[in-house]
């Protein structure tokens, strides 16, 4: 145990689920996965049981269990709805931790979170030499659609990217937070999001920055995600920055929750610090004066991921930003539920995946908007490998002028 | 469960449909309210009526108990495998198989969420309006098998009034059906409303035709925080007595108010006694006048303040305290006795008195809200379970609230019904006679006591 390690040893958090937890089914009513499949072990309720007998001794930490556990999206409706104010996303991740301690995650997901992600160098290595695209493809199921993801981009953006954007006289100083989607396939995004922010403020671009760390904290691999945590505290610290933002809200939502639980010791105060000034930036361009769209798009079907609505409490964010901006947002009464990407999720269980995306597509089909916009860079996955040819799926600062 | 019985289960279900691995049978345990485990000893995910028969056959010949559940969120323990055996899961056969709006009815399958068959015929201009606590995840057949209630009991009765026939599955594997889909019929004896509240111990239920009214134009609702327990009853009973039918009629005492306030700050008073808020429904030019006329009664009993919703926003800010009591209690103490007991509408308020006596005499902390409305009272005993003076004074407690309840003429249960809670106290409240009739209807459908066994009713084995 390092000496900055965080709060929240795994078994005292699903400890106090499984005491806390009535079985009343209410996260049943939320759960994407149940909603989709009806099976009892899909919402937190069947797995805080089976949480509370391996706690118990009535089970065991084995691939039969990890099987189960792995079949979550964390997106943390259960959660923001129970009426027992259990911690049930919490414990759902607190036990893939015990799992993984035990030995059982999949070589999948730790070759994707040990060996790439936590890891820029190889990462950059294995798209140097083509071979990322392929790597994956041999190890890793439910591949449907995967062809339709941009290849890396030929320059990182954090390869090329300034360290400092000045922006108006006096201005606030932004840090930015790039993420891994933005940084090695869509520079672009990156770009525009540097465009448009330091018309405002002054941009910084700490290049010492790593992954945000949420896969890892999503395959149990805490130690990795306290790594990444570490090295994320110290680039932006070192930057004097009044606020971060991301164009990212699963970013977002590990930089604000799961950074300042992974950090404690003299690293704590730190971190919450950081946390508190961590935003999407839709939240920051909704503070702001409005906007200009970028040309007509026609009406935008804009999706709300889980971690800005649900992990950040911001859902109304883009809808504001984009309204404000003049940009046609379509009616669409599913907008707001989750797409089943889950990062890693929509891999390893393509078929429940598929099952949670599947009634929000016949949605869309029914509707005129050709743009879907979606603040998350694991939801842009998701929605570009399963929606219509023809659909374009953006950020929502893609449809606004640099 | 010999090798021989999980054998012919699993040949019946299809054995993608069943599973007895320690995961599924952990996930799918539970325990009673006084903490103890059961497991079952397997798991059937039930895919259509004819698979259903066949596992009912197998688990009848094989002697093996079964417990069909959907959602598994009753409040008494109706879906626990106390018996070990089968859980029999419903909740996969949800689809809406049709809505008639010439009819004025809907046929659906057992696991079709509540929140979810509201939502459909809404769009067809219709209501249905049973309406428990747990309608965005209790499913329909779950709700039919405990007769589930709710807020608009007052107004529009409760599952019960709405079933209108019913399939359903012997134990020994005959598919049979009660009721037609008219609003009257007299023919034959009256088995729909027999199986409904059966709580899943005469026959599996895998098909029901329900009743729709009309989606009524404009809703109203209103609250009044009263300084006096007796300025509340006062209010109670001059609604019920104005001629108007409220949709919903509802009652918070000061520990209620006081919990809410501490979980959800939303400004209460917390020198209140008693919070009521009422809803009315009907034509929007009535609902307006409706509403003013119940203000007025509020504050003619003390209301103070009386506030009157002028917006769907408004409304469900009145709403969020009611909402918010049941988590809200938790800050009482760590744990709840939870009870529904129902009395006659003009013993409520003797009811409400007396529950107070009873906390003052056993040194507990009693909260109670609910359906004054029906009179149908949420009593929760707070306490600590890990302290054995605590938790002896909260049974104690709890006996004296159902002794009192039987001496104004109650019941035990008005909504969540009996399963193995209240198991031990239903010969105090069920004619002897009764009782033995409804032995002998059990022996009639389930001859071998393979469904819910010891559950609903007691068997002749618990009786002095």
């Amino acid at each position: 145990m390092s000496p900055d390690q965080g709060p929240g040893d795994p078994r005292a958090v699903v400890g106090r689920a499984v005491e806390n937890c009535v079985s009343c089914g209410a996260c049943q009513g939320v759960c994407p996965l149940y909603q989709a499949e009806r099976r009892e072990e899909l919402a937190a309720r069947g797995k805080i049981r089976l949480l509370g007998g391996l706690l118990k001794g009535q089970a065991t930490p084995d691939p039969a269990l990890a099987r189960v556990l792995s079949r979550c999206l964390l997106c943390g409706r259960c959660q923001a709805n129970c009426p027992n104010t259990v911690a049930a996303t919490d414990c759902q991740r607190a036990g893939r931790e015990i799992l993984a301690t035990a030995g059982q995650v999949s070589l999948a997901k730790r070759l994707v979170v040990q060996g790439a992600l936590a890891s820029p160098s190889r990462l950059e290595a294995l798209a140097r030499a083509g071979r990322l695209g392929a790597g994956l493809a041999l190890r890793l199921p439910g591949l449907a659609g995967l062809e339709r993801l941009p290849a890396p981009a030929p320059r990182f953006f954090l390869n090329d990217a300034p360290h400092e954007v000045a922006g108006p006289q006096g201005a606030p100083r932004l840090g930015f937070f790039v993420g891994c989607v933005a940084n090695y396939l869509r520079p672009e995004l990156a770009r525009r999001a540097v465009e448009i922010l330091s018309r405002r403020y002054t941009v910084v671009i700490p290049p010492a920055q790593a992954c945000c760390g949420l896969a890892a904290v999503a395959a149990g691999l805490t130690d990795t995600a306290r790594d990444l945590a570490r090295r994320n505290l110290a680039a932006f610290r070192d930057a004097r920055v009044d606020l971060v933002f991301t164009a990212c809200a699963s970013c977002a939502h590990a930089l604000a929750h799961e950074a300042p639980r992974l950090l404690g010791g003299e690293l704590a105060d730190q971190a919450r610090d950081m946390a508190g000034r961590v935003r999407e930036v839709g939240q920051i361009l909704a503070e702001g004066r409005a906007l200009t769209p970028a040309g007509a798009a026609g009406p935008v079907a804009l999706h709300t991921p889980c971690h800005l609505g649900v992990g950040l409490s911001a859902g109304a964010a883009p809808a504001e930003v984009l309204t404000r901006a003049g940009v046609e947002l379509a009616a669409w009464p599913g907008g707001n539920e989750c797409c089943g990407g889950g990062g890693l999720f929509s891999l390893g269980e393509p078929e429940l995946s598929r099952a949670v995306i599947a009634p929000r597509l016949a949605e869309l089909a029914q509707g005129e908007a050709r743009v879907l916009a979606t603040s998350c860079s694991g939801c842009w996955l998701q929605w570009s490998r399963h929606t219509a040819p023809g659909t374009r799926v953006v950020h929502p600062l893609e449809l606004l002028a640099p | 469960m010999d090798p021989a019985a999980k054998q012919a289960v699993r040949q019946a279900a299809g054995a993608e449909n069943f599973a007895d691995d320690r995961e599924t049978r952990l996930i799918y345990g539970g325990a009673d309210h006084h903490g103890r485990e059961y497991l079952p000893e397997a798991v059937v995910r039930a895919r259509d009526t004819a698979a259903i028969c066949r596992v009912m056959a197998a688990c009848q010949a094989h002697r093996v108990p079964v417990v069909a559940r959907g959602a598994g969120s009753g409040l008494t323990g109706g879906g626990l495998p106390v018996a070990g055996g089968v859980i029999l899961d419903l909740a996969g056969l949800n689809r809406i198989l049709a809505i008639n709006p010439a009819d004025q009815t809907a046929v659906v399958e057992p696991g079709v969420v509540t929140a979810h068959l509201q939502e459909a015929v809404r769009r067809e201009g219709l209501f249905y309006p049973p309406d428990p606590a747990s309608v965005n995840f209790s499913t329909i057949g779950g709700n039919v098998a405990e007769n589930a209630g709710g807020l608009k009991a007052v107004k529009y009765g409760v599952t019960r009034d709405y079933v209108l026939g019913i399939k359903a599955v012997l134990p020994d594997g005959r598919l049979f059906q009660t009721g037609t889909a008219t609003i009257k019929s007299v023919v034959g004896y009256d088995l729909t409303r027999l199986l409904v509240g059966s709580e899943g111990t005469l026959a599996v239920m895998v098909e029901f035709t329900l009743r729709l009214l009309p989606l009524p134009e404009a809703r109203a609702t209103l609250s009044g925080l009263f300084p006096t327990l007796a300025g509340a009853a006062e209010a109670v009973r001059l609604v019920l007595a104005s001629g108007i039918r409220p949709v919903a009629l509802e009652f918070m005492d000061r520990q209620s108010i006081q919990a809410v306030e501490a979980y959800a700050q939303l400004g209460l008073p917390p020198a209140a006694a008693a919070l009521v808020l009422v809803e009315v429904d009907g034509p929007g030019e009535v609902v307006d006048r409706q509403a003013r006329e119940l203000a007025g009664l509020l504050r003619e009993a003390g209301g103070d303040p009386v506030e009157v919703a002028a917006t769907p926003a408004e409304a469900e800010r009145l709403w969020r305290a009611r909402r918010a009591v049941g988590p809200s209690l938790f800050q009482l103490g760590p744990d709840k006795l939870n009870e529904d007991v129902a009395v006659p509408l003009g013993r409520l308020a003797e009811m409400v008195d007396r529950l107070q006596g009873i906390a003052r005499a056993r040194g507990v902390t009693v909260a109670t809200f609910g359906h004054a409305g029906d009179g149908n009272l949420h009593v929760n005993v707070m306490h600590d379970h890990t302290d054995p003076s605590q938790q002896e004074a909260a049974r104690e407690a709890v006996s004296d609230i159902f002794a009192h309840t039987l001496a104004l003429g109650g019941t035990l249960s008005g909504e969540h019904g009996v399963g193995t809670a209240k198991l031990g106290f239903v010969g105090a409240e069920i004619h002897p006679v009764a009782l033995e009739l409804m032995q002998g209807i059990k022996r009639l459908f389930d001859p071998a006591n393979i469904l819910n066994p010891h559950k609903a009713i007691p068997g002749p084995e618990m009786l002095p």
